[in-house]
């Protein structure tokens, strides 16, 4: 079943001096399995939206519906059982090293599926497949996660989501901070995840990962989705007028225009889609 | 997340709130005082609480504070106004004088147990009124430099009044800090699947671990960041030092102080000399 948002609005302290709108009327449906990119400036709205997922907060008007959880502003409508809906929907928050408290590394990341009713052993033995998942490797298992540097604390705390198996994972800036590298493994691990049916949602500001990996992508603005659609499609779209980096390979496709090389954008992705379409257009 | 926030600076622009926070931090202790000074009788009693509670009515609404707020500080009371209202009714007291209500298994209860435990809460609940006021229409900083103006006297002692403050502001200024963190880090076990709301008493102990843990660990890592910032921006806690921000004192501070001393004062007055209209009433005389 898909993820439906129906005409979403969101407020933080509604009623207060403080007040400020969040989100303005979001309506979409996400279709299961695909890999959904969440783009948008700071303070557009992605963070709540990915809360809303997870019914952490209820809508100001409009529902959010998953399968049969109904996250709705109505208390009517309203499902009263949420541990369902957060065993199907695993949310990586945008600085998840704040959720780390065990004392060991493995015993942290098994808390999640203990929590949904796995025993000891099973928990521990996806806690482990997930921490070797992330990244790292067996020695990590018994360390202190407080001892850990940012990087790793935020692989961490990816692999307590993982470890949840859920249906649906949002992802809310999970390669903020790290190196390169580790940005290209995490994502290889999202698609492989992808892949074997997990619905992914990924905010990130990294245009470059985003195009790679994405089948359809909502850019964000003020709270109301501005330009949604394949990835590729973006090509036409002045990015950089919502606050976006156009990805590198979009770049290069320009400079080659300019230069005398004309290539058709919409199968380009990364290096290796650009070769080919380079290959092809020598033909 | 809302009942963290009772009490919090809210910034409207009242009358109340433009006052100097010196003036109403002397403000409050003035109506404490007069909240407190026993009368000569239950009727006289709750007479002036009353009219104190209308005061408090007024300038809570004209501060434009939230009904909520009061009847939600006020119900979280209710074990503690059980537990007077017992006291009181276990306390023995002269039968001459006071006025049988009803006998529970041999003890006497007599009405007075009531009406103290009533005027007890009224007293709390404009204490509490009165305090939400002050915090809420004053910002934390000013309500700092405002108490470190009234510790001045103390500097001739060699009281460090400028290290309190700023211990103090340090303190306020990251309540705030730490609310915000209780609801992240609440959001993100809460997706894990800890529930703060139902389940046993060990679960809920347990889901109050995975909460305490990180907010402490969190906690230490910022003051020991923030000890690393203001040293190494040549912070020295004996420095002399200017103000950003001037507390002034205006001819309505003046008003302000100048009523509520009077009403302090009347009110003082009439407890001091046991003043009663209502013993002319030979009924509510014996009360
Ligand atoms: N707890 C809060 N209280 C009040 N307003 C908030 C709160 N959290 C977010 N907002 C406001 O809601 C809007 C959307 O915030 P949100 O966190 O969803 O943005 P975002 O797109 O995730 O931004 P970023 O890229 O910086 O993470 C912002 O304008 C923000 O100021
Ligand atoms: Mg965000």
């Amino acid at each position: 079943m898909p993820i439906t948002y129906d005409s979403v609005h969101f407020v933080y302290a509604a009623g207060s001096p403080f007040e400020s709108a969040a989100l303005n009327g979001i309506s979409l449906v996400i279709e299961p399995g695909s890999f959904v990119a969440l783009v948008g400036r700071t303070g557009s709205g992605k963070s709540t939206m990915a809360q809303l997922l997870n019914a952490l907060l209820v809508p100001t008007s409009g529902e959010v519906v998953v399968d049969e959880f109904v996250n709705s502003a109505d208390k009517k409508k309203r499902s009263r059982k949420l541990k369902g809906l957060r065993k199907k929907v695993g949310l990586v928050f945008q600085f998840p090293e704040y959720q780390l408290f065990l004392d060991t590394v493995e015993k942290d990341v098994a808390y999640g599926p203990k929590n949904f009713g796995a025993s000891r052993e099973e928990a521990l033995e996806k806690a482990h497949q997930a921490i070797l998942e992330v990244g790292l490797d067996a020695s990590f298992f018994e360390r202190s996660p407080f001892a850990l540097s940012g990087g790793e604390k935020r692989k961490v705390a990816i692999a307590g989501i993982l470890a949840m198996e859920p249906d649906v994972l949002v992802l809310d800036e999970p390669t903020a901070g790290l190196d390169p590298e580790a940005s290209r493994e995490a994502l290889a691990l999202f698609r492989k995840i992808n892949a074997k049916g997990t619905t992914i949602i990924l905010v990130s500001h990294d245009m470059d990962l985003v195009l790679e990996a994405a089948t359809r992508l909502i850019v964000l603005e003020n709270g109301k989705v501005v330009k949604d659609g394949d990835p590729s499609s973006l090509f036409e779209v002045d990015l950089t007028s919502y606050a976006l980096e156009e990805p590198k390979v979009f770049r290069f496709v320009d400079l080659l225009k300019k230069n005398g090389l004309e290539l058709s954008p919409s199968n380009i992705r990364d290096v290796e889609s650009l070769a080919k379409a380079i290959k092809e257009a020598k033909q | 997340m809302t009942s963290f926030s009772m009490g919090r600076y809210i910034p409207y622009d009242t009358f109340v709130h433009r006052l100097d926070p010196r003036t109403k931090i002397l403000a409050l202790v003035l109506f404490m005082i007069a909240i407190f000074m026993g009368q000569a009788t239950y009727a006289m009693s709750f007479l002036v609480e009353g009219v104190i509670l209308v005061i408090a009515i007024a300038l809570y609404s004209y501060s434009r504070m939230k009904v909520k707020v009061l009847l939600r500080s006020i119900l979280s009371m209710w074990f503690m106004i059980l537990f007077l209202l017992i006291v009181y009714m276990f306390t023995p007291r002269d039968a001459s004088t006071s006025h049988l209500a009803f006998e529970l298994w041999g003890v006497k209860v007599y009405w007075e147990a009531f009406l103290d435990t009533a005027r007890i809460v009224l007293r709390l609940i404009l204490m509490v009124m009165f305090s939400l006021v002050l915090t809420a229409t004053t910002r934390p900083l000013d309500l700092t430099d405002a108490l470190e103006w009234y510790l001045t006297p103390f500097k001739l002692i060699g009281f460090p009044t400028h290290i309190f403050a700023m211990m103090l502001s340090l303190a306020l200024r990251f309540i705030p800090t730490i609310m915000d963190d209780v609801d992240r880090i609440m959001k993100a076990q809460t997706s894990r699947g800890v529930d703060y709301q139902k389940g046993s008493l060990i679960s809920k102990i347990k889901a109050m671990v995975s909460l305490i843990v990180p907010l402490f660990v969190q906690s230490f890592v910022r003051s020991d960041e923030l000890a690393n910032a203001m040293e190494s921006r040549g912070y020295d806690p004996n420095g002399k030092r200017t103000r950003y921000r001037k507390l002034s004192f205006h001819l309505s501070d003046l008003i302000a102080v100048l009523l509520t001393g009077a009403f302090a004062a009347l009110v003082m007055y009439v407890s001091i000399v046991g003043f009663d209209p209502f013993l002319a009433w030979g009924g509510l005389a014996t009360w």
